[in-house]
């Protein structure tokens, strides 16, 4: 036969393959057309979806869009295994449906047309609750990138559960021939759904199993965070997708070959070819993919065994700290590289009389980091480094400043497969996670960073904030492709390099991604969130502006400690929700929170930012010695009384802030009956139109300062003394009464 | 023409469904008779390439059964269930079939359709959905569905089972206009449904051909074999119910048409057989020869 002969037959051939496949997939979506329930179910989904997301808001919205999501996904999967089913069942395994076998029409041609309608069908419901989500998404001002990128993920996810769906089912119903299938659908749905992530993946930690399941939005999957999930696993998703492909492609080769088996056919079982292309296709993806995953539990399991060496098991939270001391200065020049490693220089300056020169430094630096060298004075010294710890060895200082250099790389990407976000910090792109607790840069003393318990094969960053003296803090940072938001002041954030520095400073916390910074009318007060959170922090901004309006207009020297709140989304990782924890340090919002109270956490911030943190108020042993804790409360009983014009019953009401709880209890449940004093004292006042005097009275001790730090800080802090009932009493006196 | 040599076809590893069958089927109506479980279906099945036989060859208008693709394309097959998406119109079934047997061109398709449609008498149905046709109706489409395309070979397994009187000598003119100048292959157990119709027939039992011929041929098995006689109710009582062909109440007693070898009773005489009559007595030859001599 000549080639061109050849040629035109194989032309013919294909022509003719397309033609039936149009053909057959007329049928299926006919048939499938006839149906009411199929027509109904997409206005269904879409229903549910415009219930779940529209409701009122208990959690964040993003956190609310992936629930809503997950949850949807596990009845499209469902729905997606009892369609496969059907279709095949419908005709395929029908004796009364012979005659078509005697057509000339191939078992892939009618298997992928089936499988065609079945997904084109399906994008219904994808498309259903699109639609919903973008209206969402829309409505809570997030941007248009931002909702292609979440769309592209979602839409990716449902379509590739639905393909695996569809072929799993088909594959199901060819290969059992009787009505036992449905049972043996709804076996694998709830297997391959909840089943597999509640007591599969969860009690094993093994993360790359979820490659096997049907729904990939599940709580563990490290993708439910808004900011950062989506971002930091998208190497992994994708090299999931190359995988799933062919193994949905493969199922129903395997379909093919199946029913083809009894068919005469001139050629050999084609079908039996696209199984092993699709089978060596799927190793092949598969290659990344394990390697992905052996290297992070490689380095998981390296860490595990490195941290039960040094500290026994243990998982109660609990920070060892010892031979701490105050570093004057720090200063700290961080640079990341394309491949997101980090080079950084730490100088520190000590006061030599802090340390004792016959024993070594300790400092505590996370072991991701390489040491490369340490100088002491300009000149080179020896170390030691074991795990977490970096000891320099007896310097002679005689007592005075000694400056330390510390030259350390490495690459910061902890993952940790006990907890639901999987990355515990992390620099990747233009993701930056590097909490204070994970010791980024060299801390004094020796510290725990980690816990560990071998027999549960768990090891993690200890979550609390480290109780460290101030240091007067500098970083210098390079290679960063998005602004840093820190704890710190913002000297310069251009030209690729971000200066900030503050004078004493006890934690920094970088942080980077997604993240966008909105500001008052002048600049005083700035929140900076994650995408889903904007119309939070612009609900929390107004509100924190109108709080911070009335006091400056009457405190001229009004300062604010924190301006910049961080928003992270819908998850804090370890950070502590309370402001109280430590100062400078970032505070976060998450799910903690009452979700939607805007004004209360906008007062919480401000009552931080303006008073400084009052972690000392608790401990002071009698009321009249130190009555400052009830004077922040006097400046929010103004706020309410005078600016919101509240009556005690309202306020009563309305306000749940611990800082002024005492005034929840108008009726003096307080044992301080001084107290009860000053409220009164302050009540009538503002009755008879004195609140200027109020003001004044209230302006003076704010001069004083008001923050009340635990007393062992008390002697590191310049803010404030102790304000005494008597000092109260007669500064109240002293404007009351005419100056 | 149709030609099948040694063909075999094997389910279990002792369960030979067909064994050795040869026949060549010329033109024009073909009958494939047999009792329930001779085989016929099997080899209907085997011919409209559903299922490949285990041994032997055919070759069906030139295309040999290795080339199924081919064959697809000029056979129309009847199997004897028949289901039709409910779902679909007489007229969007058909149209889906068409394309299937190369009727690509819409036009040319549609007047295929038409004309098929007025082959079966179904004009008054066709645009309504299948789940409002009778049983005949759905027969009458399924035959259309075989009819599409003037296929070279058709193949209809007992097309007529669950017609009534009337549908059924519908279908028998149907399939023998469309005979001429094409194989029809009609497998039955109705002897009356081949025999104004079919130019041959063959005759399958226990998966075994037992006869290959004519009418005639079948007629001829009954020569000397079937006999007729007035029976008292004791004589009638005796003989073996299995090779009693018809009965029929007298006041002088029970006049029948017994087959057998031998004279059942002393006032039978030898008739000339029907064509089911000769059926009947070339099975029950077949049945005895399988029994072990009784004296």
């Amino acid at each position: 036969m000549s080639r061109s002969s050849s040629d035109l037959q194989s032309r013919q051939a294909a022509s003719r393959t397309l033609v039936f496949l149009r053909s057959q997939l007329c049928l299926e979506f006919k048939l499938l057309n006839h149906s009411l329930l199929l027509k109904v179910l997409p206005i269904l989904f879409m229903i549910y979806m415009a219930w779940y997301l529209f409701r009122p808001l208990s959690n964040p919205p993003y956190l609310t869009i992936y629930e809503a999501f997950s949850y949807g996904n596990m009845m499209t999967v469902g729905i997606a295994a009892t369609l496969g089913i059907v279709l095949v069942r419908r005709d395929l395994m029908r004796t009364g449906y012979e005659w078509s076998q005697s057509l000339p029409l191939t078992m892939a041609t009618r298997i992928g047309a089936k499988f065609i309608a079945g997904v084109v069908y399906m994008t219904l419901l994808t498309a259903a609750a699109l639609f919903i989500f973008i209206i969402f998404s829309l409505k809570h001002g997030v941007s248009g990138g931002v909702i292609a990128d979440r769309a592209l993920y979602f839409v990716c996810g449902y379509e590739i559960s639905h393909m695996i769906s569809l072929a799993l089912a088909m594959l199901l119903a060819v290969c059992i021939p009787n009505r036992v299938v449905f049972m043996g659908g709804f076996i694998v749905w709830i297997f391959g759904t909840f089943f597999i992530e509640r007591f599969v993946i969860r009690e094993t930690r093994l993360i790359y199993l979820k490659i096997f399941s049907l729904n990939p939005f599940f709580q563990y999957s490290g993708a439910v965070n808004d900011l950062w999930g989506l971002t930091l696993g998208t190497r992994e998703w994708m090299m999931s997708l190359t995988l799933l492909f062919p193994l949905a492609l493969g199922m129903l080769a395997i379909s093919i070959f199946l029913l083809n088996r009894g068919r005469p056919s001139f050629r050999r079982n084609p079908s039996g070819w696209a199984i092993v292309i699709c089978i060596v296709a799927g190793l092949t993806a598969a290659v990344p993919y394990r390697g992905y995953w052996t290297e992070q539990y490689d380095t998981y399991q390296e860490r595990m065994e490195d941290v039960s060496k040094t500290h026994p098991s243990s998982l109660n939270g609990h920070r060892d700290v010892k031979d701490i001391y105050p570093i004057q200065d720090t200063r700290i020049r961080l640079t990341r590289h394309k491949d997101d490693s980090l080079t950084a220089a730490a100088n520190l300056t000590i006061n030599g009389s802090v340390l004792n020169p016959a024993k070594e430094i300790s400092l505590t630096l996370n072991r991701t980091f390489t040491v490369e060298g340490v100088k002491v004075d300009g000149k080179t010294v020896s170390f030691t480094r074991q795990g977490d710890s970096l000891r320099i060895h007896p310097v002679q200082h005689a007592g005075k400043e000694l400056h330390i250099n510390i030259v350390y790389k490495g690459k910061v990407l902890e993952f940790n497969p006990g907890t639901t976000n999987l990355y515990e910090a992390f620099v990747q792109g233009s993701n930056v996670l590097l909490p204070q607790y994970m010791a980024w840069y060299p801390l004094p003393g020796n510290q725990t960073i980690y816990e560990s318990n071998s027999s549960l094969s768990l090891v993690s960053l200890i979550g609390l904030p480290m109780e460290l003296p101030f240091t007067n803090f500098q970083l210098t940072a390079e290679g960063f492709t998005q602004p840093l938001y820190t704890g710190l002041n913002a000297v310069k954030q251009d030209g690729g390099v971000q200066i900030f520095e503050m004078r004493k400073s006890r934690g920094v916390s970088l942080f980077s991604g997604e993240l966008a910074e909105m500001s008052n009318k002048d600049k005083a007060l700035h929140v900076v969130s994650a995408p889903y959170e904007h119309q939070s922090a612009q609900a929390i901004l107004n509100s924190a502006d109108t709080v911070y309006r009335y006091f400056s207009s009457w405190l001229p020297n009004l300062k604010l400690n924190h301006n910049r709140l961080i928003i992270l989304g819908n998850d804090m990782y370890k950070f502590s929700s309370e402001f109280n924890s430590e100062s400078n340090y970032d505070y976060l919002l998450g799910s903690m929170y009452p979700y939607q109270q805007y004004g209360f956490v906008a007062e919480k911030w401000l009552n931080y930012a303006m008073f400084g943190t009052e972690k000392g108020r608790f401990f002071s042993e009698e009321e009249h010695e130190d009555v400052r804790p009830q004077i922040r409360s006097m400046f929010w009983y103004l706020y309410y009384r005078d600016q919101q014009k509240w009556t005690d019953r309202q306020i009563r009401e309305k306000v749940n802030l611990y800082q002024i709880s005492p005034l929840v209890n108008l009726e003096g449940t307080s044992r301080n009956p001084g107290f009860l004093k000053m409220r009164k004292q302050v009540a009538k006042a503002i009755d008879n139109d004195q609140s200027t005097k109020v003001k004044k009275v209230l302006s003076h001790f704010y001069t004083q300062g008001l923050e009340i730090p635990l007393s062992i800080e008390a002697k590191h802090s310049d803010f404030s003394k102790p304000i005494s009932y008597a000092d109260w009493e007669k500064e109240w006196k002293r404007v009351m009464e005419g100056e | 023409m149709i030609h099948i040599e040694n063909l075999s076809k094997r389910y279990r590893k002792d369960t030979w469904v067909l064994r050795d069958i040869d026949l060549n089927l010329n033109e024009g109506m073909v009958g494939l008779l047999g009792p329930n479980g001779a085989g016929k279906t099997t080899l209907m099945r085997i011919l409209a390439t559903l299922v490949p036989p285990t041994s032997g060859e055919a070759v069906i208008a030139g295309i040999p059964l290795n080339q199924p693709d081919e064959l697809r394309r000029i056979i129309g097959y009847l199997p004897q269930q028949f289901q039709v998406y409910p779902q679909l119109t007489g007229l969007e079934f058909l149209d889906y079939v068409g394309v299937m047997k190369g009727l690509t061109d819409a036009k040319i398709r549609r007047a295929e359709i038409d004309r098929v449609i007025e082959e079966v008498n179904l004009q008054d149905k066709a645009a309504k959905r299948v789940k409002t046709y009778s049983g005949g109706m759905r027969r009458r489409l399924g035959i259309a569905q075989a009819l599409l395309g003037s296929p070279r070979v058709l193949i209809v397994d007992e097309p007529t089972v669950g017609l009534d009187p009337q549908e059924r000598v519908r279908f028998r003119n149907l399939l023998t206009r469309f005979s001429m100048g094409r194989i029809v292959l009609l497998s039955t157990h109705i002897v009356a449904d081949i025999e104004s119709n079919c130019r041959q027939i063959a005759v399958l039992d226990r998966g075994a051909v037992k006869l290959a011929g004519d009418l005639a041929d079948l007629q001829r098995c009954g020569e000397n074999r079937v006999w007729e006689a007035r029976l008292s109710e004791m004589e009638f009582a005796r003989l073996d119910p299995a090779s009693i062909v018809t009965t029929h109440r007298e006041e002088e007693g029970v006049l029948c048409r017994i087959i057998g070898e031998k004279q059942p009773v002393s006032s039978a005489v030898t008739v000339s057989p029907s064509l089911e009559e000769g059926y009947l007595s070339l099975l029950w030859l077949e049945s005895k020869e399988g029994e072990p001599e009784h004296e």
